[in-house]
């Protein structure tokens, strides 16, 4: 991982005998939410249909093109 | 001069000493400098197969300022298409079409630099083994190993965007308030040599966690 500033890059190894859907580029973002509680947004996503999975402290859905986004709180 | 503490009190000479000491521990701790200084992840610019329904995606789930520009040229040279973007605290998401036949997903993540200047930090790159691509921009764009589009470029990408507040339709029920994008993950084909593209390149005063090898192929990768 690498600091940038407040945020992190960070470097996934992908083999390259990996299926096309782990293709290289972006796996995820994250994104620093005011107040999170994971609890919460979990619930917030899951009334709206966004399928959710959970790393303790955060939420992680994807994108409609199944670009990952996780959530959690800033720091 | 004495310095008084719980154990009794220190000379002159030996404050001198024990300043000396911290001063060369400080130094030996420091990172050098890099060939840039990243203040910021400045944005990242993402290609979608659908620019209205990712739009419409992330409206619905971010309660935050969003732009529209409809002839959205990704990067120098990209043919314009329609465009959001969506700040997140000082950087943004930028939404652009993907184009045959390119697939969904990175554009190029953009990083703001401190004391930017495009010609010098050309050279500099270029002094170490780095080539930069000539493109009609005042931005720089580096490859990675990968093929990850790096923009490099002064820290503040949002206060200088043109594009439009967005005037669609009202937005229904945005939830989260976004204060920053806080991480890019990159997957990359050989962990070891992307580091070592990257060290020198983001290395600064700011990097604290240093390089951190991730082992386990894809088993930290991302998985909703």
């Amino acid at each position: 991982m690498f600091s940038i500033g407040d945020s992190v890059l960070e470097l996934i190894s992908v083999p390259a005998s990996s299926a096309p859907s782990n293709r290289l580029g972006i796996d995820h973002i994250r994104i620093a939410i005011k107040d999170f509680n994971a609890e919460t947004v979990g619930r917030v996503l899951r009334e709206r249909g966004i399928a959710i999975g959970t790393v303790p402290g955060t939420v992680r859905i994807s994108d409609p093109d199944g670009i990952g986004i996780e959530l959690g709180a800033a720091g | 001069m004495d310095l008084t503490c719980a154990t009794g009190s220190i000379s002159r000479r030996q404050t001198l000493l024990l300043l000396g000491a911290l001063a060369a521990a400080r130094t030996a701790g420091a990172a050098e400098p890099g060939i840039m200084q990243p203040l910021s992840l400045d944005h990242v610019n993402i290609r979608v197969s659908d620019v209205a329904r990712s739009a419409a995606f992330y409206m619905g789930l971010f309660d935050t300022p969003v732009l529209r520009n409809p002839t959205l040229s990704a990067q120098p040279g990209s043919p314009p298409g329609d465009g959001f973007f969506l700040r997140f605290g000082d950087g943004y998401l930028a939404i652009s079409q993907a184009l045959s036949p390119d697939v969904p997903g990175l554009d190029h993540y953009s990083l703001g630099l401190r004391d930017y200047d495009k010609a010098k930090l050309a050279a500099k790159l270029l002094e170490n083994g780095i080539a930069v691509p000539p493109r009609s921009s005042g931005d720089l764009w580096l490859s990675d190993l990968d093929g990850s589009l790096m923009q490099l470029r002064p820290p503040g990408g949002w206060a200088r965007q043109t594009a439009t507040p967005y005037a669609g339709p009202a937005r229904v029920g945005p939830a989260l308030s976004p204060l920053s994008m806080s991480r890019i993950a990159l997957r990359c084909a050989d962990l070891a040599r992307a580091g070592d593209y990257y060290k020198p390149v983001v290395r600064d005063r700011n990097r604290v966690r240093g390089f951190q090898p991730v082992t386990g192929v894809l088993d930290r990768g991302f998985r909703p």
